[in-house]
C-alpha cells in the first residue's frame, strides 16, 4: 500500500465522515470578506445582479415623504388663510337723506302767476338740466359699474335707481337750484367760495338774524369741500373709489350749501309742493342738524 | 487539481473588489482546513474559531499576498500558527493523543443511495472512523505532515516549509506515518 493509496484512502473516509464547519460560521467568514470589500455576501455560484430595494424597504421611506408633505400643505394653508385680508362684501348703503320713491307727479302743478321774470330761462334750464343730470346719473352709475369688478360688490343697480330717483327730483326742481355735477363738487367748491360770501353780503339786512348761522355752516361746508381730496376716479382704487362714488352719488342731490339748500326748500313752498319741501327739509336737518331753518321753509302748521 | 481560476488569480480578484472570488475560494478550502483542525485534536467547536481566524487573517492580509508563493501553502502557515498560539495561550495544555477522539460527536450521514443502505453505511462509518482515528493516533509532527499532505496537497517542499523543518525530515516523518496507517487498514481491508 502506497502512500498515495494512505492519501485517498483518507480522503474517502473524511468525505464519508462529511465533517463541515457549522452554517453560522460560514456565513461569518463570508459576511466579514463583504463587509470588507464593501459588497454583500453572496453564493459563489449564483450570477451577479443588480442590487434591487425591495419594497419592503421602500414604504417607510413613502410614508415619510406622504406625513412631510401633507404637513407642508396643511402648514401653507393655515398660513395662507391667516394673511388673507378678511373680506366682507359690503352692504349696500342707503343715503341717509334718501327718499322712499314716489313717482313722480306727471302733471306739474302749474307755477303762479307771479312767477318771477325768469321763469322762461328757468323753464328752458329746467328742460336741459334733466337731460343734463340723467346723463350724469349714467355716467356714474357705469363708471361705479366698472369701479367695482363684477361678482365683487352689486352696487350699481342701486346707484341707477337712486340716479333715477334725482333726475325726478331734478326736474321738478327750478335751475338755480339744481345739484351741481357730483364730480365737480370739490373741484367747483374752492372758486365758487368767494362768490357765495359776496352773495352773502348782498343779502337784505331783514335775514341776517337767521342767516348768521347759517353763514357759518356754508363757510364750513365750502371749507369741508375744498378739503375734501377730489373722488378717486381711477379703477384700480378698488373699494375705497367705490365707496366714494356712492358717496358722490348722495351728494348730487344735495346743494352746495345750507343756504341754496333753504332757498330751494323756501321755493318748492311758495310753489306749493310741499310734500317735496317736506322731503327736502327732512334731509337738510339730517346734513345741518345745528343750522336754524326759517319759518319760510318750515311746514305751515295747522294748514296741512 | 481545480478547474477554472487559481487560488492565487481568485485572491487576488477579491483583493481588488471582487467578493465572489472569495466565495469561491472559500469553498475550495472550508472543509479541509476544517479537517486540519480537527485531526490536530481540537474539538468541532475549537475547530470552528479557528477556522474563522484563519479566514479572518486571509481577509485582513489579502492585499499583502504576493502571487509569486502558492496560497495553500499560505493558509496552512496561518493555520498553523493559529492553532498552535492556540494551545500556548492554554495552561493545561492537552495532548493532541488525548484531544483525538470525541467521544461526543455526533453520527454523520453518508451521501448516496448506495450508502443509504444500513450495513454499507455501518460498515463505511466503522471504516472512516478507523481510518481517521488512525491518523489521530500518529505522533503530531507526523500527522501534521500526514495532514498538510493529504489535506493541502502541499508538496515535500512545502511542507517543509510551513512546519519549518528540513526537507528529509520531513520526508521520514511522511514516511513513518505512511507504514503506521498501513498498518492500521490492514485489520479491516
Amino acid at each position: 500500500m502506497s502512500g498515495d493509496r494512505c492519501v485517498r484512502g483518507y480522503r474517502a473516509a473524511t468525505d464519508t465522515l462529511d465533517e463541515r464547519p457549522s452554517a453560522a460560521t460560514r456565513a461569518a467568514i463570508l459576511a466579514a470578506a463583504a463587509r470588507q470589500v464593501q459588497a454583500a455576501p453572496r453564493d459563489a455560484r449564483e450570477p451577479i445582479a443588480a442590487p434591487r430595494v425591495s419594497p419592503r424597504k421602500r414604504w417607510p421611506y413613502a410614508a415619510a415623504a406622504a406625513v412631510l408633505l401633507s404637513s407642508l400643505a396643511v402648514m401653507m394653508a393655515t398660513r395662507t388663510e391667516r394673511e388673507m385680508p378678511t373680506f366682507t362684501a359690503p352692504t349696500e348703503r342707503v343715503p341717509e337723506n334718501a327718499a322712499p320713491a314716489k313717482p313722480v307727479p306727471s302733471p306739474e302743478p302749474p307755477l303762479p302767476a307771479a312767477a318771477p321774470p325768469a321763469s322762461q330761462e328757468i323753464a328752458s334750464t329746467q328742460a336741459s338740466v334733466p337731460a343734463r343730470a340723467e346723463k350724469q346719473a349714467k355716467a356714474d352709475s357705469s363708471r361705479a359699474g366698472a369701479t367695482i369688478a363684477a361678482g365683487e360688490v352689486k352696487v350699481a343697480p342701486a346707484a341707477e335707481a337712486r340716479a333715477k330717483e334725482e333726475v325726478a327730483v331734478l326736474r321738478d326742481t327750478p335751475a338755480p337750484a339744481a345739484a351741481p355735477p357730483p364730480s365737480a363738487s370739490a373741484e367747483v367748491a374752492p372758486a365758487a367760495l368767494p362768490a357765495q360770501l359776496a352773495k352773502r353780503q348782498a343779502a337784505p339786512a331783514g335775514e341776517a338774524t337767521g342767516r348768521r348761522r347759517n353763514e357759518s355752516a356754508d363757510m364750513a361746508s365750502a371749507e369741508r369741500s375744498a378739503v375734501r381730496p377730489a373722488p378717486a376716479t381711477s379703477p384700480a382704487t378698488g373699494l375705497g373709489a367705490t365707496t366714494d362714488a356712492v358717496r358722490t352719488e348722495a351728494d348730487a342731490s344735495k346743494p352746495s350749501s345750507a343756504s341754496e339748500w333753504l332757498e330751494r326748500i323756501i321755493k318748492l313752498r311758495r310753489a306749493g309742493r310741499h310734500d317735496e319741501a317736506d322731503v327736502e327739509l327732512k334731509r337738510f336737518r339730517e346734513s345741518y342738524p345745528q343750522v336754524t331753518v326759517p319759518a319760510e321753509a318750515l311746514p305751515a302748521t295747522g294748514t296741512r | 487539481m481545480n478547474a477554472g481560476p487559481t487560488d492565487e488569480e481568485l485572491l487576488a480578484a477579491y483583493a481588488a473588489g471582487d467578493a465572489r472570488a472569495f466565495g469561491e475560494l472559500y469553498e475550495r478550502h472550508e472543509r479541509p482546513v476544517f479537517r486540519y483542525f480537527l485531526r490536530q485534536g481540537a474539538a468541532a467547536a475549537l475547530a470552528e474559531d479557528l477556522l474563522q481566524e484563519t479566514w479572518m487573517a486571509v481577509i485582513r492580509n489579502a492585499e499583502r499576498f504576493e502571487p509569486r508563493a502558492k496560497f495553500t501553502t499560505w493558509l496552512y502557515t496561518v493555520a498553523r500558527s493559529k492553532m498552535i498560539d492556540h494551545w500556548r495561550g492554554k495552561d493545561d495544555a492537552v495532548s493532541l493523543d488525548d484531544a483525538a477522539n470525541d467521544p461526543d460527536e455526533a453520527p454523520l450521514e453518508v451521501a448516496g443511495s448506495e450508502a443509504d443502505r444500513p450495513d454499507v453505511r455501518a460498515v463505511s462509518r466503522a471504516q472512516a472512523r478507523a481510518f481517521v482515528e488512525a491518523v489521530e493516533a500518529l505522533p503530531a509532527a507526523q500527522r501534521e505532515a500526514f495532514l498538510l499532505q493529504a489535506e493541502g496537497g502541499l508538496s515535500l517542499e512545502e511542507i517543509a516549509l510551513v512546519t519549518q523543518a528540513g526537507h528529509e525530515t520531513v520526508k521520514s516523518r511522511l514516511r513513518y506515518a505512511m507504514t503506521k496507517l498501513r498498518s492500521a487498514m490492514e485489520d479491516w481491508e
